[in-house]
């Protein structure tokens, strides 16, 4: 939910933390962000969990849901696992 | 596809929107001028604490959403949510079709990219570079809200913001008018469009321009003796300008025509209002000479007095060295509405339907006559049975703007079924 609160936040999406599912994609169909919103979201994940995302194939990669940001937060930190 | 016009082509103004702090819509405008209101009231969005004055004529009844997908609005700041809103509005009225490359858009506004601008800046002094956001940068352009509205509509055709501090969104009409007499479009979107930031107002305060609570109520009050300082104003003011070929092959009505256009600077510093009439003559004069029309023939000027000392008298002595003996009816709308750049743009449709209704709208806040400015304003409304108004913007430094127009009557063009 931290992750979720961090998205709604940084992007001011027009709906609560809870109305983002765990596996929805992000970008396209799903939730519709678009390339603008990457820039946003690298930079608060920088911000708020200390993840830095250097190159377009870790952030396609891992940008793709709320599911695959929270693997990259646990990978980064090597540790307890991070809440969506 | 919209034919692009010709130098032969008048152009008429074919729709508008408006978000003000008389309302929304131009019909509700224009009500609410004829019946002596005004929009000015206490400032509420923000402390005015330590200021001198503590009033503006903001925005009313305004809700983004109902104009802006959810998605998108999160994105535009209070000038691009502003613009995007009038701009559905005046393309609305005018059942203009949009996703054209002969439909251009041109901007006058003050403040596009101030909010944001003043978010970014604040942000990057309290907290770092990391904390500025990326998601708002493009707000902060000047031609912002120009641009959104060129995306958002699709209106391929050229795409210009001009900043003229007051006289913004008369300018933004001029030239595009001009634009259509050239052929460069079958059609502008133009006016303006401003909203108050906290600073741009702390800002006026502090230059002593704006009218304080003074033994008086602070107050708009054009051409009166009392009146001390304007009163900023918001809103959004576009209008349609086609050319009569576009209009009429789409079958499209119109509100009346635009006939000329005059265009002249002011000596004077920049932050200044004029202090003689001469800017203003030739402006005045120009729009008449293109116009193919007298002084005489004019009904009324709507004057661009804003209940500064200076400016209501230099501009009433210009009106006078224009009009002679005659005594021509003055308005002024900024006793109701306020100072700000889309300002222009609501004198233009306050004369279109007020001629339209054969009533003339008072000047709000005007009651004792000055000696000093020596027009014929009138405090209430009063029946008026021409239809050539000449509007005037003159914008403190000394840019100045006048548009002669013609209002077409109700029944002159029927409004039909778009073609387009």
């Amino acid at each position: 939910m931290q992750v979720k609160g961090a998205i709604v936040r940084c992007l001011r999406l027009p709906m609560g933390p809870q109305d983002i599912a765990d596996d929805v994609p992000l970008f396209g169909e799903g939730l519709g962000l678009d390339s603008i919103d990457v820039l946003e979201l690298v930079l608060e994940l920088e911000r708020s969990f200390g993840v830095k995302i250097t190159d377009e194939q870790l952030a396609r990669r891992s940008l793709r849901s709320v599911n695959t940001i929270v693997s990259l937060i646990e990978q980064t930190r090597g540790q307890a696992p991070a809440t969506s | 596809m919209i034919p692009y016009g010709s130098m032969r082509d008048n152009v008429v103004i074919t729709g508008a929107g408006c978000i003000s702090s008389l309302g929304i819509g131009v019909e509700t405008f224009a009500d609410e001028l004829l019946a002596g209101r005004t929009g000015i009231a206490p400032i509420t969005t923000f402390s005015t604490e330590g200021c001198r004055s503590h009033a503006a004529a903001l925005v009313r009844d305004f809700q983004p959403s109902r104009y802006i997908e959810p998605m998108k609005l999160r994105r535009f700041d209070e000038v691009g949510r502003l613009a995007l809103a009038t701009c559905r509005l005046a393309i609305e009225d005018a059942r203009l079709p949009t996703g054209s490359d002969a439909v251009g858009m041109v901007m006058g506004t003050a403040t596009s990219g101030l909010h944001s601008t003043v978010a970014h800046v604040h942000r990057l002094m309290t907290e770092g570079p990391a904390s500025v956001p990326a998601l708002g940068f493009s707000n902060t352009i000047g031609n912002a809200a120009a641009s959104l509205c060129s995306i958002e509509f699709g209106l391929r055709g050229p795409n210009v913001t001009i900043g003229q501090k007051q006289a913004s969104a008369l300018a933004a009409i001029a030239f595009a008018s001009a634009g259509l007499w050239q052929g460069r479009a079958a059609a502008f979107i133009c006016g303006g469009v401003d909203d108050i930031e906290e600073q741009f107002f702390r800002v006026h305060d502090r230059l002593g321009v704006l009218s304080p609570v003074d033994g008086l109520e602070e107050a708009s009050r054009p051409f009166d003796a009392r009146r001390n300082g304007f009163v900023l104003g918001t809103g959004g003011h576009l209008v349609v300008l086609e050319t009569s070929s576009a209009a009429a092959r789409r079958g499209a009505a119109a509100y009346g025509e635009v006939l000329g256009v005059g265009a002249s600077s002011n000596d004077c510093p920049l932050n200044a209002w004029p202090t003689e009439p001469s800017g203003i003559v030739r402006a005045m004069t120009a729009a008449l000479t293109q116009g193919g029309v007298t002084a005489d023939d004019v009904t009324v000027v709507f004057a661009s007095a804003n209940s500064t000392p200076a400016l209501d008298r230099v501009e009433a002595l210009a009106i006078q060295q224009v009009f002679g003996a005659r005594r021509v009816p003055v308005v002024s709308i900024k006793g109701a509405v306020g100072e700000f750049g889309a300002v222009g743009a609501a004198s233009l449709m306050a004369a279109l339907l007020c001629l339209r209704r054969g009533t003339l709208p008072p000047t709000v806040g005007f009651a004792q006559p000055d000696p000093g400015c020596p027009v014929d304003v009138s405090a209430s409304a009063r029946p008026s049975d021409g239809r050539l108004a000449l509007i005037n913007a003159t914008a403190d430094g000394g840019a100045q703007f006048s548009l002669l127009v013609r209002a077409f009557a109700a029944d002159e063009v029927e409004r039909r079924p778009n073609l387009g």
